[in-house]
């Protein structure tokens, strides 16, 4: 067995209690109402960068960022537990508040190790707020009716990257999105360094007359998006690089995704779901 | 005997093969709801525990299994070769390796009768290892 451990916990009770070990399997966001909050969670945080851009802090938008934190922490995957022959997902950080359970498993794949597998295909809605927070940037250009301060192109961005990075996941098979993220993270990181660093200077210097140096705050800003972008990149490419994605389907149809660090755990992963099918079919516990 | 009673496979082909819901079937096969429901709920973990045993055979790991459909996907350990097992009714698994593509009658049969196919008249084995794949 490597890297999940299953506990029992309550063994007296004739109720035998797995608990995954969450530091290897964790749900994901994908289905149901983790979904609905996690893309509720990533546009909230977009507008409040978008309205912080456009009238510097207010009460509106740390309001919308606090939310988007909020609904960002309530939909993070905590840990996996096999309880009676049921899969259930716990939701929630710190504590687990949202409970997944599924009773009649029907099928379960590693979507990264097929050659066609595409996420999108089985979590199509959660695909929406990617499109919705790429959208939210040329929204702001277009109902402001001006361009804004060059130094917040590379913040402005920021949701961009993000919705490319999660709309190729999801619409792109595991090892054509692992080489495109190590193109994408090596295009963007000479052009955020050479091109655009320019551009953005030319583009400040034209608009205000001097140096986006000798301004600290407008630097500083056009520094930390930059560093984002990389920062976002990078973690792109290890967590794809090395995390699968387990997807498990129930009798009603319904899709729910695991991620796993690594195959072999993602293995280990599908015996214990396997083992919760074969038993479901007896009616009897599961082994 | 790595095979599924008759009249289980019957049940199972007719139900997710065809598509068709459990009350229709019960209604055709002269027999109630309820022991459509078992007949599908046990065929599902029994043809499971089939294509897991095809696996500890090939000493492969297990990708993809799908009792609805029949079918399961798997990694042989050693030479990382991909394997299709496709529950042949009346016959048990057969397994087919990603190296070597081709289709015996009774696995094309199979493959049609579980409805992994339907749609495509044009390359059956392209076809059928996108519906395994993706």
């Amino acid at each position: 067995m490597v890297g999940v451990r299953f506990l029992r916990v309550n063994p007296s009770r004739f109720t035998r209690v797995y608990l995954v070990n969450e530091y290897s399997v964790w749900p994901l966001p994908y289905s149901g109402v983790p979904a609905l909050l996690s893309g509720t969670s990533l546009t909230l945080l977009t507008t409040s960068l978008i309205v912080t851009i456009a009238n510097t802090p207010d009460p509106l938008s740390l309001t919308l960022l606090a939310l988007g934190i909020l609904t960002g922490l309530l939909s993070c995957g905590r840990c996996v537990r096999v309880v009676d022959g049921a899969v259930v997902l716990e939701y929630g950080f710190p504590k687990p508040v949202i409970k997944l359970v599924i009773k009649d498993v029907t099928e379960v794949f590693d979507i990264s190790e097929l050659s066609w597998g595409r996420l999108g295909r089985y979590f199509k809605v959660t695909a929406l707020p990617f499109i919705l927070i790429m959208a939210l940037p040329i929204a702001y250009v277009v109902v402001k009716g001006t361009y804004p301060n060059p130094a917040y192109l590379t913040v402005m961005a920021l949701p961009l990257v993000t919705g490319m990075l999660l709309v190729s996941f999801f619409t792109l098979t595991s090892p054509t999105y692992r080489k495109f993220i190590k193109r994408a993270a090596t295009i963007t990181s000479v052009s955020t360094v050479s091109a655009v660093a320019f551009m953005i200077g030319y583009l400040y210097r034209e608009t205000y007359g001097t140096s986006i140096l000798q301004n600290l705050t407008h630097a500083s800003v056009a520094i930390a998006g930059a560093v984002l972008i990389a920062l976002l990149l990078a973690v792109a490419t290890v967590m794809s690089s090395r995390n699968h994605v387990v997807v498990i389907r129930d009798s009603r149809g319904r899709y729910y995704a695991l991620g796993t660090r690594g195959p072999e755990v993602a293995r280990e992963v599908i015996r214990e779901v396997l083992n919760v099918m074969v038993g479901s079919g007896r009616g009897d516990e599961v082994n | 005997m790595l095979k599924l009673p008759k009249r289980m496979e019957e049940v199972l082909l007719k139900v997710y093969g065809g598509d068709r819901r459990e009350s229709e079937v019960a209604r055709e096969l002269g027999i109630s709801k309820q022991a459509v429901s078992k007949f599908v709920r046990e065929g599902r973990a029994r043809l499971t525990e089939i294509l897991i045993e095809v696996a500890e055979v090939l000493q492969a790991d297990v990708i993809r299994v799908n009792p609805m459909k029949g079918y399961a996907v798997l990694k042989c350990r050693g030479s990382g070769v991909k394997a299709y097992v496709i529950y042949v009714p009346g016959k048990g698994p057969r397994v087919i390796f990603s190296n070597s593509l081709e289709l015996s009658e009774d696995v094309v049969k199979a493959v049609k009768e579980w409805g992994l196919v339907r749609g495509c008249s044009n390359d059956l084995i392209k076809c059928l290892v996108s519906t395994l794949e993706s």
